[in-house]
């Protein structure tokens, strides 16, 4: 297994893409979270929701961080499917499995690195920003930011798996998107008479739960569990097709 | 190391592109891959390293890929000749795929240097002509000097300096006893490369043999013979049983040599202008062995 992550962090480091990346995920985190801190501290009368961490993380971090790290977990299989570096990749590590585990536990340490680095800098920025009215609580930049690392996991292995199943890095970083930024917001308008339904879309959920609030719209179930569900789902899909298809 | 191919197939929808393909390639030769268009050679060499999922197996010294560690240092692979990242830099391709066995950066600038690609090592590859992503792809191949090396198609967009330069790298590789398979539609280099040559078309086995083994099966090999009265010579041949028919203002002769031919003008007292053994070529060969079986014939190839 050692070579294998080996050659990973190779891969992962020897392209410019992910250094661009990664300081675009960071620099929007940070940039955003400035502007947020900045626009809600003008608000006298509400200036504590700019301070709470979760509002962050419903607000900025989740729906642009998440996305722009999830680039990274696309780019792990995409790239060689698009190049057809797979057959080469394949042929040097002909023990899929291994290989498999060694490629996705490389793409997530990274989220995940990116992803800290995103809540320390965000909340520090915070804290700075509203030093005079008492800064920010960290216990919930611990409680929630865990959760947020949570959701950064299971949004990148529902990209890198979406990828692999299609052998398509757009159809990878796409359909997670439009499904949790549009369809799922159709389906609440739609079966707004029926909660259960909405109880288990994966992504309003999931933020609702990250957010700690339920005031969003068809956040009927704040629970990380649908999204979940849907994670082993399309994980195990991509696995065994992985496993068991011509590269 | 001995590497035998047992048995392997492999279906796509209805077609049947490799079909119960068994071989065995020994250590220390060239071996030549041939076969027409869509024949089924790249999907061997596939089989071959796991890529596709068929039937059989393939051995390497009695134990399949997956059973070593060091995969690099068993087998070498070079399938395509475009297969790299565009933005990733040659030298940082190669020192990517030295991590599957360790090998050092030394051995990778080594390599490069091997390849003539020291110029280029930091560049990105984007830009790169067939013949340099043939040459990095090469340079994968060999980083981890492997005891087998399957190359398909390596001297396509090489010029001529180059494909010199690769025949005598492979016979000399070859050379140390290692196993080399190389597929190839460069039949007249290949006739210069391989020592055997497995030969497929629709999927099948049509040759396993020593490449002269299979020029000497082709019906252009004669012996043409120009004498002072062909037409005597050609009744004389022909009353003693033997196939001769008249050719290019003489005559030729299959299934003699030259010295029969030349006895037999002798004892009928004819005076013998010219007398040469003309052999056919792999092409020759090739195409009257496989004319048959071309999958995708052009409008010209009858």
């Amino acid at each position: 297994m050692k070579s294998e992550i080996v050659y990973e962090l190779r891969r992962i480091r020897s392209l410019r893409s992910t250094w661009v990346i990664s300081l675009l995920a960071v620099g929007q985190a940070v940039s955003f979270v400035s502007l947020f801190a900045w626009v809600g501290g003008m608000n006298r009368y509400e200036p504590q929701e700019t301070t709470r961490f979760e509002s962050l993380i419903g607000f900025i971090l989740i729906p642009f961080f998440v996305v722009l790290v999830s680039v990274l977990a696309a780019q792990a299989f995409g790239h060689d499917y698009r190049h057809g570096t797979i057959r080469v990749t394949m042929s040097t590590f002909p023990r899929r499995g291994p290989f498999l585990v060694a490629r996705t536990a490389v793409v997530l340490a990274a989220a995940l690195l990116l992803s800290l680095i995103a809540i320390l800098s965000t909340a520090s920025v915070t804290e700075l920003m509203h030093a005079s009215t008492g800064g920010i609580d960290w216990n919930s930049v611990v409680v929630a930011g865990s959760k947020f690392l949570a959701i950064v996991v299971m949004y990148c292995v529902i990209v890198m798996s979406l990828t692999v199943i299609f052998r398509s890095m757009p159809i990878g970083l796409v359909t997670p998107m439009i499904s949790f930024s549009f369809l799922e917001y159709i389906v609440v308008a739609l079966t707004f008479r029926w909660e259960w339904v909405q109880s288990i879309l994966p992504s309003v959920n999931a933020i609702a739960w990250a957010s700690d609030d339920t005031s969003g719209w068809g956040a009927t179930n704040a629970s990380p569990l649908p999204m979940l569900v849907v994670t082993l789902a399309v994980a195990l899909t991509a696995a065994w097709k992985f496993l068991k298809r011509d590269v | 190391m001995l590497v035998e191919a047992k048995n392997l197939g492999k279906t796509f929808g209805q077609r049947r592109a490799v079909d119960d393909l068994s071989f065995t390639l020994a250590p220390g030769k060239v071996t030549g891959f041939l076969g027409p268009n869509g024949s089924g050679k790249s999907t061997t060499l596939r089989l071959m390293l796991g890529l596709d999922v068929g039937d059989g197996e393939t051995t390497f010294d009695g134990k399949p890929i997956t059973a070593y560690d060091d995969v690099t240092t068993i087998v070498g692979a070079h399938l395509d000749a475009k297969l790299f990242h565009p933005q990733r830099t040659a030298r940082n391709h190669l020192r990517m795929l030295a991590a599957e066995a360790d090998i050092s950066d030394d051995r990778v600038d080594e390599v490069i240097a091997l390849m003539g690609l020291t110029s280029v090592a930091k560049a990105r590859p984007k830009s790169f002509s067939m013949g340099m992503g043939q040459r990095l792809g090469l340079a994968g191949a060999i980083l981890g000097n492997p005891n087998v090396l399957l190359l398909d198609e390596p001297a396509n967009g090489l010029d001529p300096a180059t494909i010199h330069w690769l025949r005598d790298f492979l016979r000399a590789y070859a050379g140390l006893g290692r196993t080399v398979l190389v597929s190839s539609h460069l039949l007249s280099e290949m006739e210069l490369m391989a020592d055997d040559l497995i030969v497929i078309a629709r999927g099948q086995l049509v040759a396993n043999e020593p490449t002269s083994s299979f020029i000497d099966r082709s019906t252009r090999n004669d012996v043409y013979v120009r004498s002072a009265d062909d037409a005597q010579l050609l009744d004389v041949l022909t009353a003693k049983g033997f196939t001769a028919r008249m050719s290019d203002s003489g005559l030729s002769v299959l299934g003699l040599d030259t010295d029969t031919v030349g006895h037999i003008a002798f004892e009928t007292g004819l005076r013998v202008f010219e007398l040469s053994e003309r052999r056919a070529s792999l092409e020759t060969a090739f195409l009257e062995l496989t004319s048959n079986a071309q999958e995708f014939e052009t409008g010209g190839a009858k």
